[in-house]
This record gives C-alpha cells, structure tokens and sequence, in this order.
C-alpha cells in the first residue's frame, strides 16, 4: 500500500490518491498518523526492521511524505515522538519513499547557496526578481520585483533569479518532466548540469519536486530553487503526467 | 574574536562562554532572546559571512563561532514571538550549515538524536554494539519483545525523558501506546560512560547508579574512565560524520565489558562532566579555538592543529 502523509486539506495527496487509483495502486491518506501501527526494531547489530501498517493492517510498501499531519490531541512531547517514530520508519522503509527523512531533516532541503535569509529584505536589482519565502515553513509569500511589501514572515528566505533565463523541471520518481525553458534555449551543457543537480537531489530522497535552475552571469546553470512540497499550481499543466511518472516509479 | 550565539537563560551556554573567557578566547556575545525581540539579521546561504543587528550593532558573524541553538520558543510571551523565535533559531542553524562545519562549534548540520532509533541505525558498523530496541506503538508488538528480555524504555525523540524498567505491571498500560509510541530496550547490565568529543580528543567519565537513569540517582559515582582506543576512535569518526566539533556520546558497558552505544548528543549539555574533570573539556574548547586563529585572526584549518594536552585522550584519524 502507498501511504500519503500530508496535511489534512493537501491537495496533491488529494489528486496522488486518484493518480493511485487510476494506476490500479492500493493507497491511503494519513490524516491521523497516531492510528498507524508503526514498528521499527534494531537487531544486535543495529540493523533496522520495518513495519508500517495502514490501521485495517493493511502493510506499508512505499510512501509519499509531505510532512506529518498535526494531531491537535497531542502535547508536544508525544508529537515528538510520533514525529521521531515516522521519521525513523521513513527513513528505513525498504520501499520507495518520496522526501524520505535524512539525518538533517524529516524533509530533505537541499542546501542552494543562491538564497539568503533576512529580517529586512533588500530592493531587488534592475534585472531579476526575487521569489521571496517564509524562511521557516518555506511556504511561498510572493515575487518582489524591486522593492518588497511589508514582511510577511518573521524571516525571509530571498532568491534572486532572473525569469527569463530560468529553467523549471518537475522531479516525478526517476523521470524529470520539463516545465518551462529559458527564452534563450538550452546548451548541452546546461543540461548535463541540470542531470548532475537532479542525480544529487534524488539521491538526497526527493521524488515529487519543483527544480529550478537559471543561467548566472557566468553562463553557467545553476539550481536556484527546489521546492520538495510542490502545490497543484506548480505543475498544473502536467499534473497527469507527472503523477502518472511518480505512481510507475512507487509502484516499481 | 569569537561570537557566542546563544541563549542568556541556558546554563549550559552560560557556563560555555565563561569557561571559554576565563581561558582567553575573547568574544562577543549575541543572544537570541535579544535577537528575537529586537534584532535583524541578513544571513547568505553561500559561506560569506552574514550579519546581526542587535539594539543597533552589527555583529558580523564570521568564523569561528560557538552556538547552542536552542528553542526558545516555548518561553516567549506570545505567538508572534514565539514564532519569529522559531523563524531566528532555524534560520541561524541553516546559515551555520552552509560555514565550514569546522569551523562553528556547536553547528547542527544533522538532526538524527531528533529520532533516537534512526540514529541508532546509523551509529552501526562501528566497534561497538547496539542494543536491541523496539519502537512501536503497537501494544503487541511491545509485549511480544518485552517477553523475550529485561527491557528498558523511554522516549523517541531528543526530549528530555527518563529511561525506565519494564515491570511486569507496566503490561497493563501498554494499550497507552496507541497515544504515543515509546522506544524499548534491551536492558544493559553495567554502567553508563559519557564520551565528549572535542575534534579529535575524547574524554570518558563513568557513571556508577543503582538506578536505571544515572540522571535520577543522587548517589551515582562518577570517575574518569579511559576509553578504549577502537571506541575512542570510531566517537571521533561518528562526531566528524556528523559534522561537529563537539559531541557527548552515550554508553552503556555490560558487566562483560561490551560497550553499547546509546545515542550522540549534538549539543551536550557538559558542564557537570567538565567540572569533575577539572575543566579538561573547556580547556580542549579553548585550544581548539584558539587555535584556529593565525596572528592576523585569519581561521586556519582547526582539525589539523589540535594540540594534544593533558585531559584527553587523542584518538587516532
């Protein structure tokens, strides 16, 4: 069975389950993580076991992550646990995992040096935008193109790039579904760079993200942003295909 | 000059910065609380140095800098403050990570004590041994490895629990797992020993208790314990895969001599070890910062120029 973690109102989990179905996937929404029954045990040599059921005992054979759904019953402490508990079965399910959890993070977020993160965000320069970030949650606050509205966020996270030379992907299982090409074409060169970036970030235990990359003054493409929680809108264009690449890659 | 990031009301940062003073390593002192009420900061994500303005003075925040980020969000008054204090203490640990992690003590460039039986998988292959552990939160699964040993439990996650023995009676309150999972252990009959790493030197102190949690029992024996040198060095190699400068890893030794790993604490709360070593754990804080500092304050590579001094043990790369 393919789990979908997510928040209770998420739309993708949403369409993930009738993409499920259609590819003729048992799936199933986790709405309260508590009611999951969640094993995982350590042999002497620290070998980890596994076993994720569904709460009719139905086992779990691969999952999609988009973050653990809060349980407003709980006090921190119990979340915690339940959150320590998913993130070591994520982590160790011998099946396919889209965001499985890593040492640095229950959602993997790769580090992209092109960002930075500020209290008072700066004018943008004449020739690029900024997408402008909560730097906490990383939900999506707006586009400043010069200066920014007042702060929406204790913290922003500020990407600078410039549109027309950007390069958008959508990361679906093995497969990289091309969303928008820079104005001035793509070199050989830039896509072996964007292979290289995709090869790290699925490695890192991505499966459903938005890439983007954009050329820098140096000519060289560069990934300038990766959401690993993309929302419908992102890929609306795509939304079959995409979902279709991702179900054949949980199911394989 | 060093930047003390941190929190006034944390003890632990408290008695860092002191101990670190008294040794010579001079520094500026930048606290979230205050950062959080009335402070700005402009942070790259591309190892340049980055900038707080705390009650207008700008601090830069250039290597080597000593942090302990931790949340104070609880504290704060409001939810407005509470969740720019999260905003400040997460978005400092993301700009820490993109610096030479040799080059920040106290950095947190990986979360796994956050789930203490993934880290457990990942602390294996190494010379020690790891206990049989349980997470669930299923009763039966509980039961079926309680039957099988003398087991301990305690919580998942890093927040702070005691660690306990299953009694036979405990069997009846195993349905309150459907709550909240819990992690059971194989219980280990011996002593604990913490382990501090400061880069490449480890320092072992034991602890005697009747108890199972050391940290309960106000008659426990601590004494310095020598680490053994396979042990010592795979502490090093497990700090430096984790990207630390300092760690506090935790022991259990059976009464056979085996040693168990427990879990590896990121940011180890060391005052009370380094006070019964007659501060041996500051003194290897303060070498290794300044030590990483030329005569013209440029950083060097701290790693390499660790001297070695009495009070710890040097283990091999």
């Amino acid at each position: 069975m393919l789990a979908l973690i997510g928040h209770d109102g998420d739309p993708v989990c949403d369409a993930l389950l009738r993409a499920a179905d259609r590819a003729g996937l048992r799936a199933a929404r986790v709405r309260d993580p508590a009611a999951w029954k969640v094993t995982v045990q350590l042999d002497g040599d620290g070998r980890g076991r596994v076993d994720l059921r569904a709460p009719d005992g139905t086992p779990v054979t691969c999952a999609v992550n988009r973050s653990l759904p809060p349980q407003p019953g709980l006090g921190p402490g119990e979340y915690n646990d339940l959150l320590a508990t998913w993130w070591a079965a994520l982590a160790l399910l011998p099946g396919r995992v889209v965001n499985r959890p890593s040492p640095q993070g229950f959602i993997p977020s790769p580090r992209l040096p092109g960002a930075y993160l500020t209290t008072r965000p700066r004018p943008c320069g004449t020739a690029v935008v900024a997408n402008v970030h909560d730097a906490h949650t990383g939900r999506f606050l707006y586009r400043a193109d010069g200066e920014h509205p007042s702060a929406q966020a204790p913290v922003l996270r500020v990407t600078p790039f410039d549109p027309g030379r950007a390069w958008r992907l959508m990361l679906a299982g093995d497969q990289a579904v091309e969303l928008h090409t820079p104005a001035d074409g793509l070199t050989q060169r830039d896509r072996a760079a964007g292979q290289a970036d995709i090869r790290t970030f699925k490695a890192a235990g991505l499966g459903l993200a938005l890439i983007v990359l954009s050329r820098a003054g140096d000519g060289v493409m560069r990934t300038v942003a990766v959401n690993p929680l993309p929302s419908l809108p992102h890929y609306q264009d795509y939304e079959e295909r995409v979902h279709s690449a991702l179900m054949g890659w949980l199911a394989g | 000059m060093t930047i003390f990031l941190g929190s006034a009301a944390d003890p632990t940062f408290r008695y860092t910065v002191s101990a670190l003073r008294q040794r010579g390593v001079e520094g500026e002192i930048a606290d979230l609380g205050h950062l959080v009420l009335a402070g700005d900061l402009h942070l790259p994500l591309d190892g340049t140095t980055g900038s707080l303005d705390l009650a207008g003075r700008c601090h830069e925040l250039a290597p080597p800098l000593v942090a302990r980020l931790i949340d104070i969000s609880a504290a704060a008054p409001d939810r407005e403050l509470a969740q720019r204090a999260r905003a400040v203490q997460c978005s400092l640990a993301n700009y820490l990570a993109a610096l030479p992690w040799n080059q920040v003590v106290g950095g947190i460039q990986d979360n796994s004590n956050f789930s203490k039986a993934y880290q457990l998988s990942l602390a294996r292959g190494r010379s020690w041994s790891i206990p049989r552990t349980c997470l669930t939160n299923d009763p039966d699964q509980a039961a079926r490895f309680a039957a099988a040993r003398s087991v301990i439990y305690k919580g998942a996650s890093s927040a702070k629990t005691w660690a306990r023995e299953f009694r036979p009676e405990d069997t009846a309150r195993l349905p309150l797992l459907r709550h909240a999972p819990v992690l059971f252990q194989e219980q280990i009959t011996g002593y604990d020993v913490r382990v501090h790493v400061v880069g490449d030197r480890v320092f072992g102190e034991a602890v005697r208790a009747a108890s199972c949690d050391y940290r309960t029992d106000r008659a426990a024996a601590f004494a310095p314990v020598s680490v053994p040198e396979p042990i010592a060095a795979d502490c090093v190699r497990l700090t430096r895969a984790m990207r630390l400068v300092f760690s506090g890893v935790d022991f259990k030794v059976s009464d056979a001599g085996e040693w168990f790993f427990l879990e590896a604490n990121s940011a180890p709360c060391f005052q009370g070890y380094d006070r019964r070593l007659g501060g041996a754990i500051s003194d290897a804080l303060a070498d290794y910062l300044l030590d990483s500092t030329d005569a013209a304050g440029n950083v060097t590579s701290m790693l390499s120029r660790v001297p070695s001094s009495a009070g710890g043990t040097r283990s091999p790369r």
